[in-house]
């Protein structure tokens, strides 16, 4: 309760923040517009938001069959690999996947989504894998002895049970997306980050600054929000309280 | 230039051959911003670690426990706040401080910030989650809280702290490379400048910069985590946490 | 030592766990507080070194309040042992052990050897081996060693005990607790212990305090307790089968007939018939010259022999004999075992020291075990 509480009232901080920068016009002889128009900054958050969802629906599309075909056959030395890759990948900063993707794809929206598709493909599969091996081996056994067909038990067993923690790995990831995207506005192909690079490198208008931070930070804190809601409404009621988002 | 065509670009020997002749010709440069870089992530760290561990002690003690809620809730938000927009945000709070609101220090705040969350977490976990008959124990045989805490609690969280302190620094590699772009230095710097220029060079640069960051975050990772295990009691190792 | 005076607990929430208990421990007496979970036990026992205020009432070590000592330095004069042991897992053993002498600033050699002491105490030799593992590298058995070891340390002379044996598997717990009451009988503390195992408590304790809902319901020794429940909550904690708990208590050689008639092997059948016949009864043992003892004749077995025949050759030897030192209750198993029914007792020398029937058993519980109905 008390953490929706803080959460709304940052929002509406971040939010007013946002109108009120966003509203206020040029001031007199500036040479600099101290602000951009409310409609560039809207245009923006849709660019920024198509950068991360595009590149997240990718990532779950490719992520999810792979995470559950690894979980049909014991293969050790390929979830072995699995998790080295994954581990290593997060360990490396989103910046090199961006800029590494720039410069093999060239700049543009592809590279960016290429490579956040890439940066969340990993945690994808392996929250995938492991939140259908986390299954207990007992309830499969029992779904089996009570007479579930093999369907049935990956569809009303395996994944009800995994999809808390896959969610969680969507979450996680999206949320870390919004920052990565930003970074896509400093080499010009648009997005929040793009406002907040003009604001910087026109001299550190901290007003336009401002006007592309804060709906970024806005962005994430709601993403992150509204995900923790979806997250919380598919875990079956029954394992809720259960660390489900632990493997995150 | 034609995707195709800088792929194809950029996968030719010879380009591969650019790379490392550049590197070769340019060790001292890259040598110089790597230790710009790890400057930032040090000083930041070191903040970070000193406020987050006491931090982390003062919100574990008893009838606190609101507090940490509260204090964990806005580490964990700070940490969702993207990099750019934290910096940009410092930039509009320094700069009414009268602080510089570019270069070093909106950088060392924002690492410090966004190390805070790892660290003020694990301290606060790793005490509060020692097992309640060690605690016990310890009390009933006469330790005083201070002695609990220094002789016990501290001692068990040290790895766990570590572990925190681990993802912060990892994570600030990455994070510190965009400080470039605020004027702070670094490798960020490589990556920043290749992407603006075009051509070859600018390939270069970008792939030279990336790598080193990245080799950067691993050789971090690696190190961070050989002293977290030697920061670990030999009682501890192998999982057996608990009594 | 030990003197509860009129004590109570009240939690904050207004649960009242432990109500007006009044209990006195002499010094190296050890006491078990007994009773279903929930009962107060616990909280009792965590009074008596503060890790639990009181609410009201008194508690007094050597006739001090402990109310007004200094709390730390209370609990480090007082033993203090429980279930999950508590083990410090990032100290070595030895450290462990050492733990209270160090916080009271002994100097390295006299802790040093105070440790060795202990863990020799406690039977994880050699101490120099045990000493440098961590908790970890021990078995279940020997950290509740190290558990008691640590409780020891300083020398306490009062130790609280929270079922320092509760999770330990029952074949190790009952080594370990023949081990504590052999080391009890060495240093002779003043224990207050907490267990929910009635047998536990029957077998440890010099007296036993059962207490239900916060109430201390019936203190006594372990035999009254059986012998005499209070009420029908005592009568059903200790079971329908008391009678046989409470020869649990009790010694072989408290109960025996340590003069009965026995004849020698060298003795003909046709004299052990008459013998029989002058005492009137069915067996008799037979001694050897050096005391111990050979085995039964019985008198139906020996009418249908040569009257001539030495006794030496036609007796029955039998399987099982009872040790001077054994709990009634194994003697009873033994004759039940028996096709003879009645148990031949012998020391520690393999001398013969008496006969128990089931007559005489039957007749020493009706007298002196059973509460007068």
């Amino acid at each position: 309760m008390r953490r929706t509480l803080t959460l709304l009232s940052l929002l509406a901080i971040f939010i007013g923040i946002t109108i009120w920068m966003t509203s206020i016009g040029p001031i007199g002889e500036r040479a600099w517009p101290r602000t951009v128009p409310p409609g560039r900054v809207l245009a923006e958050i849709s660019t920024h938001m198509q950068l991360v969802v595009i590149a997240e629906l990718v990532a779950i599309g490719i992520g999810l069959p792979i995470g559950f075909l690894l979980t049909r056959k014991r293969i050790p030395v390929l979830t072995r690999l699995l998790e080295g890759v994954v581990n290593t990948g997060q360990t490396l900063p989103t910046l090199c996947f961006i800029f590494l993707f720039s410069a093999i794809l060239g700049i543009g929206r592809e590279a960016v989504i290429v490579a956040l598709a890439a940066y969340t493909l990993l945690p994808i599969v392996r929250n995938t894998y492991a939140g259908i091996k986390a299954v207990d081996p007992a309830i499969r056994d029992a779904a089996r002895g009570m007479g579930m067909s093999y369907w049935q038990i990956v569809g009303k067993i395996e994944v009800p049970l995994a999809v808390p923690v896959i969610m969680a790995g969507i979450r996680t990831s999206t949320v870390l997306n919004v920052g990565t995207a930003a970074v896509a506005g400093l080499i010009g192909v648009g997005g929040l980050g793009a406002i907040i690079a003009e604001g910087i490198a026109i001299g550190g208008i901290i007003e336009i600054v401002l006007q592309g931070a804060a709906p970024t930070a806005a962005l994430a804190v709601t993403l992150d929000a509204v995900l923790g809601a979806i997250e919380r409404a598919v875990t079956p009621r029954g394992i809720k309280g259960s660390e489900a988002s632990a493997v995150a | 230039m034609r995707v195709d065509d800088r792929l194809a670009d950029l996968y030719s020997v010879d380009v591969l051959q650019d790379i490392w002749a550049w590197a070769n010709n340019n060790w001292d440069t890259i040598g110089a911003l790597t230790l710009q870089h790890l400057r930032i992530i040090l000083v930041a760290n070191g903040a970070g670690v000193v406020v987050g561990v006491l931090l982390g002690i003062f919100i574990s003690g008893r009838g606190r426990e609101r507090l940490a809620d509260l204090i964990l809730y806005l580490t964990g938000m700070l940490i969702t706040i993207p990099s750019l927009a934290m910096y940009g945000i410092l930039m509009a709070i320094l700069g009414a401080m009268g602080l510089s609101r570019i270069g070093f220090v909106p950088a060392v705040v924002a690492l410090a910030l966004y190390g805070l969350l790892p660290i003020v977490r694990n301290t606060y976990t790793a005490i509060v989650e020692v097992s309640p008959a060690i605690i016990d124990a310890g009390r009933g045989m006469g330790m005083s809280e201070r002695q609990l805490l220094t002789k016990i609690k501290l001692p068990l969280a040290v790895p766990v702290i570590m572990a925190g302190v681990r993802q912060a620094v990892v994570m600030n590699v990455g994070i510190a490379a965009i400080a470039a772009w605020i004027g702070a230095g670094g490798l960020g710097q490589l990556m920043f400048r290749g992407i603006q220029e075009p051509g070859r060079m600018g390939s270069i640069l970008v792939v030279v910069g990336s790598i080193s960051v990245a080799v950067l975050a691993l050789a971090s990772d690696f190190v961070l985590g050989a002293l977290e295990y030697l920061a670990t009691p030999r009682g501890l190792r192998g999982g057996a946490r608990s009594s | 030592m030990i003197k509860l005076d009129n004590v109570s607990k009240v939690y904050a929430g207004g649960t009242e766990a432990v109500k007006e208990v009044t209990l006195e421990i002499p010094k190296g007496e050890l006491c078990i507080l007994v009773g279903p979970s929930g009962c107060g036990k616990t909280t009792t026992l965590r009074m008596i070194n503060r890790l639990i205020s009181l609410s009201s009432g008194k508690i007094f070590l050597n006739e001090r309040d402990i109310n007004q000592m200094d709390p730390n330095e209370l609990r480090r004069g007082i033993g203090y042992a429980i279930q999950e042991i508590g083990l410090f897992p990032h100290m070595t053993v030895e450290y462990n052990v050492a733990a209270v002498p160090r916080l009271l600033g002994w100097p390295r050699e006299k802790w040093r050897s105070r440790v060795n002491e202990l863990l020799e105490l406690v039977g994880l030799t050699p101490p120099e081996e045990f000493g440098k593992r961590y908790p970890s590298e021990l078995s279940g058995g020997q950290r509740q060693r190290v558990g008691v070891a640590r409780c020891l340390g300083a020398d306490p002379p009062v130790l609280l005990m929270d079922e320092p044996f509760g999770a330990i598997d029952p074949i190790t717990r009952e080594r370990l607790q023949d081990e504590f009451l052999r080391i009890q009988e060495e240093i002779q503390k003043t224990i207050v212990f907490v267990t929910h195992d009635l047998q536990e408590g029957l077998k440890l304790g010099d007296r036993i305090a059962l207490m239900r809902d916060g109430y201390l319901i019936q203190e006594g020794k372990p035999a009254e307790l059986l012998a005499k429940p209070k009420d029908d909550f005592v009568r059903n904690f200790v079971g329908t089968d008391r009678t046989l708990k409470a020869l649990t208590l009790v010694r072989l050689r408290e109960v025996l007939d340590d003069s009965p008639p026995t004849i020698e092997p060298e003795v003909t059948v046709s004299q052990a018939l008459q013998k029989m016949e002058d005492q009137n009864v069915r067996f008799l043992p037979v001694v050897n010259g050096d005391g111990t003892f050979a085995g039964w004749v019985n008198r139906g077995g020996l009418r249908n022999l040569d009257g001539d025949k030495q006794v030496g050759e036609v007796l029955v030897r039998a399987r099982k004999v009872g040790r001077r030192d054994m709990p009634v209750n194994e003697a009873l198993s033994l004759m039940l075992e028996s096709a003879i029914g009645n148990l031949a007792v012998v020391d520690r020398h393999d001398k013969f020291v008496g006969v128990l029937t089931f007559r005489r058993l039957y007749d020493i519980v009706q007298e002196h075990y059973l509460e007068e109905e």
